[in-house]
């Protein structure tokens, strides 16, 4: 543990630079983080370029990446997921959210409707399950200020993020975007804890955020992992921003009629459809003539 | 439905996966509960016996009309009331399998409404009566039952036999008094007989045919007189002077005719001669004489009758007196008038007689009404004493068939057998019953609790009940530590299951062993 404890003091140090990354937990490939830190630099070698090309994706700036053992201890998917079940889940879902949005790149919310409940992993999964194809890239942002997540699921502690973005007009986009460590993945993380961020997602500065990000890349879509819709005022006000919206329902935890209250939040053109999550999977009794 | 309830199945199937914690510890909280329930649950054992109380057998249909077979109305109430009652109590208390608890008689109460309450009569069909005892000893159910169906069958049999023999004695006496009864009345009849010798069945038709009888020759006999008496009247008519006269008219007759004669020659002899002829004037001469003498004739018979009329005598012509029809009609006479008294003295005779067959017939009413009640009398009692008679007879059988035990049939259908095993629930139910119930009331918890919760568990309720389309369902992640876990609990639960096992097997052996 003494290594840990050397390698976050090392961080806490050097998170005055600011756009350095940092490690928090203990695993295997903290060290070599820890070792790499360097490598970790936000990535501002396409911020010039306005191009879309394959092979320009392919030179992508990656970081160092997760192995996929790694991705499986962390539940994000990846083309060799253990688990294909889900990773079909996932790939289904892209394909919907793709044939609706008729191959244009657009900016999709996750959100849910139950308090507390932590859209996080799902936002990445959903974000990884489209860079998964090599001609695309994804962005997830995390959104939910009040309870940031992303550095919890992938167990990294980012320095920067969206809160930093808005309070600093020196941060740029640049400063707070992260390569997530999966594959044509970048994320921009929640930043500091914010107890409310309307102010800022009704700014114009907002707007041109997402502009921007949509407009770098055609072929970048943008996830935004929202906080709870049934409880955050915030979360209303993005469904605006953002091109469609997908609820995640998890099994067994919420009733029809939050469902609906949220569903009803969102509004019938924006809400593309629901994601019914954590549904348990079903013990291996074959009983015929039951789905 | 079947949709529905394939979609409730698979997520309460889904729902036991995820609670196994849960169903595993109340599979084992229950299945140990009830293992400890049928630890210490009592055993009763239950003895039965099965009686016929056939009151229709054999000798009834042979005896039909003639002897009355003993009936008892309802069985099972008349059962109850025979083996509940003081005397079987206390027999059954006298046993040995009892008499050691009976301590004092406070205690032997007590005991009393125990077996009451453990008994139990029910009624099998038509005729089974079925005597049940539950105890906690199984011979002592045996005894005890076996002890009640003999005492209530003797004590059955006895109140028949006692009923029977009753009704005899009833029947008897019956018998007996009537027989008094019809010999009185008897005794009356033959001492008004003596009585009244000539009072007998008929009578009464003789008398008055007699009656009418004499009434009818009365009649004749008056009749008789009234004839006799015309002819008498008329015999002595002809005898009297009228029938004189008719007499001397007849001379008269003589006379005229004689007359008109003459005067016809008279007439023949002037058709050829004068007047002065003379035939003529002796034929003349002579009618002149004739008529003199005529006249002569009527003179005399008129001072005859004038004379007679006056003496009141009956004038007899002497030529007549001297004349056998004179002679014929006065013995005529005397006959008629000797007949005429004979017919009133015969008369008289009748009208007595009348008299007393008239009073006779007021006599033997009277009688005849005493008689015919007599007889009523004696009729009705021996047509009830034949009667009874008949009934001592039928009563005398139906004791015998009682006597000898064929009237009533108590029959043992099915003797009481000392019970090997217990009845109710046995240490074997628990077992059996003990994971069965465990596995059905946690999965079953599961179910209602599946039904009845609100929260969405199924991807159908979202796009039936609110129209939203479900992109996709994704299944639970399961990382290493969860699966890590999920081993481990796996394990912790399987040792519980083999824990409860092992447990249930070591009390199934010792209660076999009869540890417990």
């Amino acid at each position: 543990m003494s290594k840990i404890e050397d390698a976050l003091n090392k961080v806490k140090k050097s998170s005055a630079q600011g756009n350095q990354l940092q490690v928090i937990t203990g695993r295997k490939r903290i060290d070599q983080m820890s070792s790499d830190i360097a490598t970790r630099q936000p990535s501002d070698t396409h911020l010039k370029n306005r191009t879309s090309s394959t092979k320009q994706i392919a030179l992508m700036d990656e970081g160092v990446l997760f192995s996929n053992e790694e991705l499986d201890s962390l539940n994000i998917i990846h083309s060799e997921s253990s688990n294909s079940k889900i990773l079909n889940s996932f790939r289904e879902l892209r394909t919907q959210l793709i044939h609706k949005s008729n191959g244009e790149n657009f900016v999709v919310m996750v959100t849910s409707c139950l308090s507390e409940y932590d859209t996080g992993l799902c936002s990445i999964n959903l974000a990884s399950a489209f860079s998964l194809d090599e001609s695309k890239t994804s962005l997830v942002i995390d959104c939910n200020l009040r309870k940031p997540s992303f550095d919890k699921v992938l167990n990294i502690d980012f320095p920067k993020g969206m809160t930093d973005y808005f309070e600093n007009d020196d941060i740029t986009t640049d400063n707070i975007m992260y390569n997530s460590g999966v594959k044509r993945l970048r994320l921009i993380p929640a930043g500091e804890r914010k107890e409310s961020a309307s102010e800022f997602f009704t700014s114009k500065k907002m707007r041109d955020l997402m502009r921007e990000l949509l407009d770098r890349y055609s072929d970048r879509y943008i996830f935004l992992n929202a906080a709870p819709i049934i409880d955050s005022a915030d979360t209303k006000i993005l469904v605006d921003i953002c091109d469609y919206v997908v609820l995640d329902v998890p099994y067994g935890q919420v009733t029809t009629r939050k469902i609906k209250e949220a569903a009803d939040a969102i509004g019938e053109d924006k809400l593309l459809g629901i994601i019914f999550s954590h549904v348990p999977p079903a013990p291996n009794f074959n009983i015929p003539g039951i789905g | 439905m079947n949709s529905e309830f394939d979609e409730l199945l698979s997520i309460t199937i889904k729902e036991c996966y995820v609670r196994r914690n849960v169903i595993v510890i109340l599979f084992v909280i229950i299945s140990l509960a009830i293992l400890a329930i049928g630890t210490v649950w009592p055993k009763r054992y239950t003895a039965s016996v099965l009686i016929e109380i056939d009151s229709t057998n054999i000798l009834q249909p042979l005896m039909q009309g003639r002897a009355e077979t003993t009936k008892s109305i309802d069985q099972v109430a008349n059962a109850r009331e025979i083996i509940f009652g003081e005397e079987i109590m206390n027999n059954i208390l006298a046993q040995d399998v009892w008499k050691e608890e009976v301590v004092d008689d406070l205690e032997g109460a007590r005991i009393k409404e125990l077996i009451k309450k453990k008994v139990s009569i029910n009624r099998f069909g038509k005729d089974l009566v079925k005597i049940e005892f539950v105890d906690s000893n199984a011979i002592r159910a045996f005894e005890t039952v076996n002890m009640m169906a003999n005492l209530f069958i003797e004590k059955g049999e006895q109140s028949k036999i006692d009923e029977s023999q009753a009704a005899f004695d009833f029947i008897n006496k019956q018998v007996g008094d009537y027989l008094q009864k019809l010999i009185a009345v008897e005794d009356g009849i033959k001492k008004f007989r003596s009585e009244n010798p000539d009072v007998r069945p008929g009578l009464i038709t003789e008398v008055s045919n007699k009656i009418s009888r004499l009434k009818a020759q009365i009649e004749d006999t008056d009749l008789e007189i009234r004839e006799a008496g015309i002819k008498h009247d008329s015999i002595k008519k002809q005898l009297s002077g009228e029938a004189l006269i008719a007499i001397s008219q007849s001379k008269e007759g003589q006379y005229l005719s004689t007359i008109a004669d003459l005067q016809n020659q008279v007439q023949a002899l002037r058709l050829d001669y004068k007047d002065t002829y003379p035939d003529i004037v002796r034929l003349n001469n002579q009618i002149s004489e004739l008529k003199v003498e005529l006249h002569k004739e009527i003179e005399h018979r008129k001072t005859v009758i004038s004379t007679s009329k006056q003496s009141g005598d009956v004038y007899v012509d002497e030529s007549i007196l001297i004349s056998p029809l004179y002679q014929e009609l006065r013995s005529n006479l005397s006959s008629t008038e000797t007949r005429n008294a004979t017919l009133k003295t015969r008369r008289n005779e009748l009208s007595k007689m009348l008299k007393n067959e008239y009073s006779r017939a007021a006599k033997i009413h009277a009688a005849e009404a005493t008689l015919s009640d007599l007889t009523r009398n004696y009729q009705v009692n021996q047509d009830i004493y034949q009667d009874l008679l008949k009934r001592r007879e039928n009563a005398r059988v139906s004791k015998s068939l009682d006597q000898e035990h064929q009237g009533f049939a108590f029959k043992i259908q099915e003797p009481a057998k000392i019970p090997i095993l217990p009845s109710g629930m046995r240490f074997l139910h628990f077992i059996i019953a003990g994971p069965i119930l465990g596995l059905l009331v946690s999965i079953g918890l599961i179910f209602l609790f599946v039904q009845y919760d609100s929260r969405v568990r199924s991807t159908k309720t979202i796009i039936n009940d609110l129209k939203i389309p479900v992109l996709v369902e994704i299944y639970d992640f399961k990382d290493q530590s969860t699966v890590e876990t999920d081993r481990k609990k796996a394990v912790v639960l399987g040792g519980l299951i083999i824990f409860t096992a092992v447990i249930y097997i070591y009390v199934s052996i010792q209660k076999y062993l009869g540890i417990f």
